[in-house]
């Protein structure tokens, strides 16, 4: 399974964002390979709309599952509409984060 | 164009005096016409006391995507300025979000599709009517739908078409933000009100500065005003905008202000001003 989280930095040791659509990185990882990549939010300067691009290319992603601290209202919207599961969490580090998930 | 003249009346701050002002320069220079531009709050009909006669809903044009037609080629929301479209190839889904839209009209130009409609989204109500101290049409105000994020396109509307041979009293919206510079573009002459307290003042300097970046000559009136007030002075000075008027603190001024009257302080204080403003 696919799982995309907002992250402060580009490394695994990163905590995740506070924000979802003006994170500053987003950490793809499937659980089931280990396998990961951070994309980079190059819409950062963007005044408005930010979430909007963001959970655009995400949806494209092929991710199934979001974990996130809070999203706005059209980015949510725009990922629920796309099948994906939106979770909300508190600010954790991401690899705490992917360990309690793949523990159930 | 060369006998069209307008003056917007503006402040910075809330509060300043800005429609009182506006409101006695419109009834006291002859055939004015007054536009209430402050279309989250307009009230210059208090003073102005038109008689209504033709009142419409103000709509501006936003896209709806037709699913059945939509190939979800994506070139709309990549070309969206303001991120208003969103295209999900994968899930086959279209978002369009009116609240970011601008109406610019890319999107159902680029549409190879021809797959997105024009939906006309009700903004707000504009009336139009002849004011209490004229003969013809002369007072117009618009009046922003609640939940809207910006009232600029509705000032636009009320600011376009605007006959060549009139002159035009603009009452601006308080701040210094884009509904402000929609209300400022127009004008040949900016007539800032402002009040000699260290929020009026701030504001004032605020004002000016935004004038002398758009390019407008301008002017200050004080109201409230008690004595002279060296920071005032020296902004006026600094800007080359000079004081042209001042109307007292005075309590007769303010009742009547409480009874939607225009004290004749007032419009004594602004009816001097006229030929230094034209």
């Amino acid at each position: 399974m696919k799982i995309v989280i907002p992250s402060s930095g580009k490394t695994i040791d990163s905590m995740m964002d506070e924000r979802f659509g003006r994170a500053g990185f987003f950490l793809i990882y499937d659980t089931d390979t280990d396998e990961y990549q951070f994309l980079e939010n190059t819409w950062l300067g963007q005044q408005h709309g930010v979430g909007v691009r963001t959970s655009s290319v995400i949806a494209e992603k092929g991710v199934s599952v979001a974990i996130v601290p809070h999203i706005g209202p059209k980015a949510g919207d725009i990922l629920r509409e796309s099948g994906i599961d939106v979770r909300t969490s508190e600010i954790k580090p991401l690899k705490q984060i992917i360990e309690e998930l793949k523990n159930g | 164009m060369a006998d069209r003249r307008i003056i917007t009346v503006l402040s910075g701050k809330g509060g300043t005096g800005k429609t009182t002002v506006a409101s006695a320069l419109a009834m006291t220079m002859e055939n004015a016409y007054y536009i209430d531009s402050d279309v989250e709050e307009p009230n210059g009909k208090f003073f102005m006391k038109p008689n209504i006669n033709d009142s419409y809903t103000f709509k501006n044009p936003v896209p709806r995507i037709d699913e059945n037609k939509c190939t979800f080629c994506g070139k709309c929301a990549d070309g969206c300025e303001y991120s208003a479209i969103s295209i999900i190839k994968n899930s086959k889904k279209s978002f369009v979000f009116d609240e970011l839209c601008h109406s610019c009209g890319l999107c159902w130009t680029i549409c190879p599709e021809n797959a997105i409609d024009q939906f006309p989204k009700p903004v707000g109500d504009v009336n139009k009517g002849i004011a209490d101290t004229c003969s013809t049409e002369s007072f117009k105000e618009g009046l922003l739908n609640i939940g809207l994020p910006s009232g600029v396109p509705l000032i636009n509307h009320l600011l376009e078409d605007l006959d060549d041979n009139r002159t035009y009293i603009i009452d601006a919206p308080p701040g210094t933000s884009c509904p402000v510079v929609a209300a400022l573009m127009p004008c040949d002459f900016a007539l800032i009100v402002t009040e000699p307290t260290p929020f009026g003042i701030n504001d004032l300097e605020l004002t000016l500065e935004l004038i002398r970046d758009i390019g407008r000559k301008g002017g200050i009136v004080i109201n409230k005003f008690r004595n002279e007030n060296r920071e005032i002075k020296k902004l006026s000075e600094e800007y080359s905008m000079p004081i042209l008027a001042t109307i007292p603190y005075e309590r007769s001024i303010a009742e009547d202000y409480s009874d939607g009257v225009l004290n004749s302080r007032v419009t004594d204080a602004v009816s001097d001003i006229i030929g230094r403003i034209q």
